[in-house]
Formats: C-alpha cells, sequence, structure tokens
C-alpha cells in the first residue's frame, strides 16, 4: 500500500466537513428525542452530551425508552474548561456511570478524578489544558476536525484504571476516558486516537458506512496481538491508526512514552487496511471512498451506484402523501432524516431528492397529486420536466417501499 | 517538515470519482441511495475501542458490556 494521497481531516472534509457533520448528528438525536419524548426540546449542548446519546441510543436500539428527566439530571454534569470540557463534578463517577462500567476491564471499577481530589485535579487540568494546546500546535487542522466530535473528557484515577490507556465507546458517543496523564503529550496522543473513534461514531450514523450485515461477516486477526476484531471494530481501529500514523509525521522532537502508539501507527493502519480493501464489499460507499482515499491506491470506488432502473410506476392522478406518524427534520445542510415510531423506532437518511419531496409533502397527512410535485420541483430545480418526473420516480420507489410515503386515495 | 495540513510530499491528486459535490435537487447525476437505513444503533457488536496498557493496542472487547 503506498502513503495516502492526502491528510485525514482533508479526506474526511470531502465527505463532510466537522461542522456539517456535527450539525448532521444533532439533527438526527434531536428528530429521535422528538419521536421518542415529544415535546422534550433539547437545546445543541444537551444533544452534544454523552449521557443524553447513551441515552437516546438505547432507545433507538429498542432498550426502554426515553426519560427527559435523566437527560436533564445528566446535564447538571459540571466540567471545567481545559480546552476540551473536563469532567470535574465531585458526582461524575455516579453520572457517568455507563461510560465507565462499558470500558472497566473484568475486575475494576474506574473512577474519575474531579474536584474533589483538591491539587492532584488541578495538576490534571494543567496537563490536559497543555495536551489539547499542543494537539493544536502541532496539527491545528486535524485538531479541529477530530476535537469537534469530542464532547466531552474524563480522567481516571490511576489507582482504578485497571490498565486502560484511553478510550471510548460507540454506546456513550462523545465522551474520551483516559488515565491519569503524566505529559501533555499522552493526552494529545489520546485525543488523536479516541477522536478518530468519536468522528467514526458521528460518521457512521449520518454517512453510508456499515450496515446492518456487518457483524455477519469475516473477523480480521491483526499480527501483533492475533486479537479477532468483527468489520466495525476493525474499520474503526484502520481509521484511528490511518489519523495517529499522519499525526506522528508532526511530533519529530516530542517525547514519546513506552506505550505510545505512534511509532507502530503507519505499519498497522496499512497491515489492517489492506485486510480491509480485500473485503471492500462488505463495506457501505462512503466507507469505501474513504478507505481507497486514505490508502492513496488511486481507485476509490464512484459512489454514483444508484439502481436508476428501480422507479416507482406512477400513473395519472396518482397522489401522494408522508405515511401518518412519520417525522423528518431537515439539517442546515439541506439533508432529510426520517424517523418511523414504534419499538425501536426506525430512522432514516434521505438523499437529495427524496427529501425535497417528503418536505415538499410535510408533515400534516397534505396530499398532493404527482403532476402538482413534479411541476414545483422542475421549477424549484430548473430543469425541464420529464428530468423531474424520471428523478421523482427513483426517489418514490424506496421511500413507498419504506413506508415513509403512500399513495393517497 | 511535513505539515499535518499538507498533503504528502509524494501525494497524488485526490480521486476525481468518490464523493460528490453537494448538489441541489435535480442537477448533476443521481448519486448516493435515496432511502439510507441507520442501522448503528439496531447493531450491538462486542468489541470496543479500549486502548490497554498490557496490550498497547485497541483490544477487543471482551469486557465491552452491551448496555
Amino acid at each position: 500500500m503506498s502513503s495516502p494521497v492526502a491528510s485525514p481531516h482533508a479526506l474526511h472534509a470531502a465527505i463532510a466537513p466537522a461542522v456539517v457533520l456535527v450539525d448532521e448528528r444533532r439533527t438526527l438525536y434531536r428528530l429521535a428525542a422528538d419521536v421518542l419524548a415529544p415535546g422534550t426540546g433539547l437545546s445543541d449542548n444537551l444533544l452534544d452530551h454523552p449521557i443524553v446519546r447513551y441515552e437516546i441510543g438505547r432507545a433507538l436500539a429498542g432498550h426502554g425508552g426515553l426519560e427527559p428527566a435523566l437527560l436533564h439530571r445528566a446535564a447538571g454534569l459540571r466540567v471545567r474548561d481545559a480546552g476540551v470540557a473536563l469532567a470535574a463534578d465531585p458526582q461524575a463517577a455516579d453520572l457517568l456511570e455507563a461510560p465507565l462500567r462499558i470500558i472497566a476491564p473484568p475486575g475494576t471499577s474506574p473512577r474519575p478524578l474531579t474536584e474533589a481530589d483538591g491539587a492532584r485535579f488541578e495538576a490534571v487540568v494543567t496537563i490536559v489544558t497543555e495536551g489539547v494546546r499542543l494537539f493544536r500546535q502541532l496539527a491545528p487542522e486535524m485538531a479541529v476536525d477530530l476535537l469537534a466530535h469530542v464532547s466531552m473528557l474524563a480522567v481516571l484515577r490511576a489507582e482504578t484504571s485497571g490498565g486502560v490507556v484511553s478510550a471510548s465507546s460507540r454506546y456513550v458517543p462523545g465522551i474520551v476516558l483516559i488515565d491519569e496523564p503524566s505529559t501533555p503529550m499522552e493526552v494529545a496522543e489520546a485525543l488523536v486516537h479516541e477522536g478518530a473513534h468519536e468522528k467514526f461514531f458521528d460518521l457512521a450514523i449520518t454517512r453510508e458506512f456499515l450496515d446492518v450485515y456487518a457483524e455477519d461477516v469475516e473477523y480480521f486477526e491483526n499480527s501483533w496481538s492475533h486479537a479477532r476484531w468483527p468489520l466495525e471494530q476493525t474499520f474503526a481501529a484502520w481509521h484511528a491508526y490511518s489519523c495517529l500514523a499522519q499525526f506522528s509525521t508532526v511530533c519529530q522532537g516530542q517525547h514519546l512514552g513506552p506505550i505510545s502508539l505512534l511509532p507502530k501507527a503507519r505499519e498497522r493502519a496499512d497491515e489492517i487496511g489492506r485486510w480491509l480493501l480485500e473485503h471492500e464489499h462488505d463495506l457501505r460507499a462512503d466507507a469505501r471512498w474513504l478507505l481507497h482515499a486514505m490508502s492513496g491506491d488511486g481507485g476509490a470506488p464512484d459512489r454514483s451506484g444508484v439502481d436508476t432502473s428501480v422507479t416507482s410506476e406512477v400513473r395519472e392522478g396518482d397522489r401522494f402523501r408522508v405515511v401518518p406518524g412519520i417525522r423528518f427534520r431537515r439539517a442546515a445542510s439541506g439533508r432529510v432524516v426520517v424517523a418511523r415510531a414504534g419499538q425501536p423506532p426506525e430512522v432514516f437518511w434521505l438523499g437529495v431528492e427524496a427529501g425535497w419531496l417528503v418536505d415538499r409533502l410535510g408533515h400534516d397527512g397534505l396530499v398532493q397529486s404527482f403532476d402538482a410535485v413534479a411541476a414545483k420541483a422542475a421549477a424549484d430545480w430548473q430543469v425541464d420536466p420529464s428530468t423531474a418526473e424520471a428523478r421523482l420516480r427513483i426517489a418514490l420507489g424506496p421511500l413507498i417501499a419504506n413506508l415513509i410515503v403512500e399513495r393517497a386515495s | 517538515m511535513t505539515s499535518l495540513n499538507q498533503p504528502f510530499p509524494q501525494s497524488r491528486p485526490l480521486p476525481a470519482v468518490g464523493v460528490q459535490p453537494r448538489l441541489p435537487p435535480g442537477r448533476g447525476p443521481v448519486t448516493g441511495r435515496p432511502v439510507v437505513p441507520v442501522d448503528w444503533f439496531r447493531r450491538m457488536p462486542q468489541g470496543g475501542t479500549v486502548h490497554m496498557r498490557k496490550l498497547g493496542a485497541d483490544s477487543p472487547g471482551a469486557w465491552f458490556v452491551v448496555p
């Protein structure tokens, strides 16, 4: 495998700039809250909170409902500004119970350092602040790209961390947990490593990366520990090692600790990347594109592989509406995300024409004729009527198949 | 020194294909699927991203508890 063609942050931005990705993530969680607990009305700040996202994620996975009181309790977690929001609340062990439990090695109970630890915590605040500053100084654009996805950092008391150096969890996205650091460089490396995972979590829920079959495919076994990873973890590890490899190129002269992954990152990224390229058929379009682009093999596949032969048959006078009970929201990017209440709820992102159509039909069961919608589309899109009709038919087929839009009698 | 924010010296241009520019509805080629289900919350894989001191690498999380 040859060297990467461009920095990860540039390739990430080619998919979506961080600010767009974060807005789309918020839009999805806000829609989910609309469906799970109507009227909750979460602010952006609350929607970024890892525990809020954990609770919404649990409900979307079918593990119970959403308790707004829990969300507001989580929001009371006091943090310190260390360049990132550093968990500081003496109640943090209780409020962050979920991520602490999830990342705990067997037989251990990691506990966070907090303001209650006095000078020891203040010393950590200084090191973390310096670590964030160092990351921003060494790799300013990568820092903007990755830290946009890190909503909170928690530092584990060294005597409780059980060997954890750094950790993040798909179930509690947005929070990075690190062992009590000795140097700013440890913090900077952990933020690259775990920030890459957090970036991947946001890409995975807003773009086409993995589908429901990702659990059923072959596992990767690495050469250095012979651990076997499912596809999702393999992709996440490759992505993190690729970011670490890029970061290592600007770390000359920095003192690296004995457990730093930076010296090994390029070799490991390449090993995992070779395996992923052999199994790319198990990845969805955006993941394949990122894999090829970051691997620098010049073979980034075209994503325009939509089967345009699957169109909806539309007869004269056909009328359509959004299926009652379907809710949707439009992100600042214009992309539309749709949810259907249920146990658990279902969530879909729509393509541009499908999103336009659903937005046009509206929430209120408004029935519109295909002819009227097509005429409006031709005017809005500034294309001829036949092009507008053809594009709407391509969008309508999957919208009807997924019970998002229906014919109205 | 190579800047992290610039392509590597031996870099090649970004492939022209791949991620398409964001076009308004009705413009450009039809790209992406019209409806993409978000399966992420349905999947409950074991494994996670815990970097352990003993192994010195991302470890498969046998301890990675599904909440």
